[in-house]
């Protein structure tokens, strides 16, 4: 099989699981107890508010009906409008977009720029003191609710050292809060898996040959080990990425950051159930693409990984 | 004969399960982990019983006090005795945790079984849908069960049993693809037995050890969701203490009282971190060679 036909195959394949997803969150809606209209309206509102909400809504109609044009809208990039802002879902997402991509990008690159260093050193000297710091990193860092470890540093660097901003976005300084919380949070699982695959590759056969020909180290390092582990640590650090534009909620509440995750919070909090739909799916949708374009990009880079995954195709 | 070969059984079973735990036992951190589980889980239990203040009980004087002799964790933004409600929160953070995992650890694995023993059809279908749920992130999937349900105790546990199940469901189908191809099961089949039997009788007890590991790392995401949900206020609605939610209610007096936060932050973390070391004891105790399958994520 051909990279174009796996890249259609995988792109098909996404976009059933798509559908797939749109449809359950469609069903969680209107299936689980509760009534948005009602949940909409509030608790004191009147029968007959509920019941003019649930018309707008379209909520009266039948369910394959509501479904149907729920889809339609959908493929043409419709996701509806919002409650409280009365503009389109798609934009006011599009809008917040892009403080979500730089904090999480930010914070991946911070993660990327400790852990792989620190997973070297520990990989070159198993018993040392930096690789037991990995060992305790990569329990503690993923432990800590991020909640915390973000109030913790606004203590810290904003209460008592006064140097920098404790929530917002006005200026660089901004970022850094932040994005070190989720930094935080990925270095540990990061320089494990540094750690792991720079032992095994020092252990394969073809690195003995190099150390045996008398290569210096820094040479094996750059040219031979570094390039086989980085299939291990790209997977996990674009897992951790794909996680973090969908999972940065908690953080971007923290700090009032103004990403598509508190976005989401915010229209939970009023009820907005359009908006909070529109930035699920959209969460949803770019989670399966960077899962894919990952995919991908293993299978441009990596000779072994291209064989494997066309065969499974 | 029949007598000494199931004997044989009951002995060689024993002798596992000795090992297992002689393995186990040689890893102190992981002991140590164990005890603090075993602590939060009496606590879990009995945490109301043995509370020096009602955890409800507000006194606006005392609000936001620091730890004193009188309240060993300090007061809360309502005077409320902050070690009190910690230990009946508890039952909230912890329990619900618990009940969430062994729903859906046991439901995907069910599923799973299916799966992978029946095949065809019902396997497609599993496999379909759960590839749907694991395109969410988990903690997009619960914000988004939770919401669409209402606040409350059952939807945090269906959302947080939602959330998880599908890992269940594929690491529990690659086991027993593993196991199915074994001369075992083809001597039970040949035997006559139902398929159901087979299924629970001679394939699940073959791929429990990494179920229950994975549910020990679980143990510690969910809490982690379930607290973040509290905090968002999505979880438990106020005054019940639920940890998260009393850091989420605190956080506005970080500054004047940062006691507030600090305390139910460290019995989160130090509960989480101890479930995540009891898992890697576990996995490596239970089977070094399942490394490669099982991930704390």
């Amino acid at each position: 099989m051909s990279l174009v036909n796996y890249v259609i195959y995988r792109l098909s394949q996404a976009f059933i699981t798509f559908l797939g997803a749109s449809l359950l969150i469609f069903l969680f809606v209107r299936l689980l107890p509760g009534d948005p209209a009602r949940l909409i309206a509030g608790p004191e509102a009147l029968e007959e508010d509920i019941q003019m909400i649930r018309a707008q809504l379209g909520l009266d109609r039948p369910l394959y009906e509501q479904f149907a044009t729920y889809m339609v809208s959908l493929l043409k990039g419709d996701l509806g409008t919002s409650i409280k802002y009365s503009t389109p879902v798609l934009d006011e997402i599009l809008a917040r977009l892009p403080y979500t991509l730089v904090l999480a990008f930010t914070a991946e690159a911070l993660a990327v720029a400790a852990a792989v260093p620190l997973g070297i050193l520990a990989a070159l000297k198993p018993r040392s003191l930096v690789s037991q710091l990995v060992s305790v990193l990569a329990v503690v860092g993923a432990s800590l609710p991020v909640f915390w470890t973000g109030l913790m540093l606004i203590f810290i660097f904003s209460v008592e050292l006064k140097l920098l901003p404790s929530s917002g976005s006005g200026s660089p300084k901004h970022l850094i809060l932040p994005s070190v919380t989720l930094a935080f949070f990925l270095i540990g699982n990061l320089a494990r898996i540094t750690r792991a695959a720079v032992m095994e590759s020092l252990a394969s056969n073809h690195v003995v040959t190099a150390r045996a020909k008398g290569l210096s180290l820094g040479k094996i390092l750059t040219r031979h080990v570094l390039r086989n582990s980085l299939i291990p640590i790209l997977t996990v650090a674009s897992v951790q990425l794909g996680a973090l534009l969908g999972g940065a909620v908690v953080t971007e509440t923290v700090f009032a950051w103004p990403g598509i995750g508190s976005l989401l919070i915010d229209s939970l909090f009023f009820r907005d159930y359009p908006l909070a739909q529109g930035v699920i799916m959209f969460t949803v949708g770019a989670f399966i693409l960077i899962n894919i374009v990952t995919d991908i990009l293993y299978a441009l880079v990596d000779p072994r990984v291209r064989e494997v995954l066309w065969k499974t195709v | 004969m029949e007598d000494s070969l199931a004997w044989r059984i009951k002995e060689a079973k024993k002798k596992r399960l000795l090992e297992v735990w002689e393995a186990f036992k040689s890893n102190r951190v992981a002991l140590v982990a164990l005890s603090i589980i075993v602590f939060v889980i009496i606590v879990t239990l009995i945490g109301p019983h043995i509370t020096p203040y009602d955890p409800y009980d507000f006194d606006l004087r005392k609000a936001r006090q620091p730890p004193s002799r009188e309240h060993i964790l300090g007061a809360d933004e309502l005077g409320r005795d902050i070690l009190s409600r910690l230990l009946v929160g508890a039952r909230y953070t912890v329990g619900i945790s618990v009940v969430s995992i062994a729903i859906g650890a046991s439901l995907g694995t069910l599923l799973g079984l299916i799966s992978g023993y029946k095949g065809g059809f019902s396997d497609s279908l599993i496999q379909r849908v759960n590839d749907v749920l694991l395109a969410f992130p988990t903690i997009l999937l619960a914000i988004a069960l939770v919401a669409f349900k209402g606040p409350g105790v059952s939807s945090l546990i269906l959302a947080i049993a939602v959330s998880f199940m599908p890992v269940y469901v594929r690491l529990v189908r690659a086991s027993v693809l593993q196991v199915v191809v074994e001369d075992y099961i083809a001597a039970v089949k040949l035997l006559g037995l139902g398929s159901w039997r087979i299924m629970l009788r001679h394939v699940l007890p073959n791929v429990m050890s990494p179920v229950i590991v994975q549910a020990t790392y679980h143990m510690g995401l969910a809490i982690l969701v379930a607290s973040a949900l509290g905090f968002l206020g999505l979880g438990v609605p106020p005054p019940t203490p639920e940890w998260g939610s009393m850091i989420g209610t605190g956080k506005v007096y970080l500054f004047s009282a940062p006691h507030i936060v600090v305390f139910p932050g460290l019995f989160i973390s130090i509960t989480i971190i101890a479930f995540n070391i009891l898992g890697d004891g576990l996995r490596d105790a239970l089977d070094p060679r399942a490394r490669a399958l099982l991930r704390r994520f």
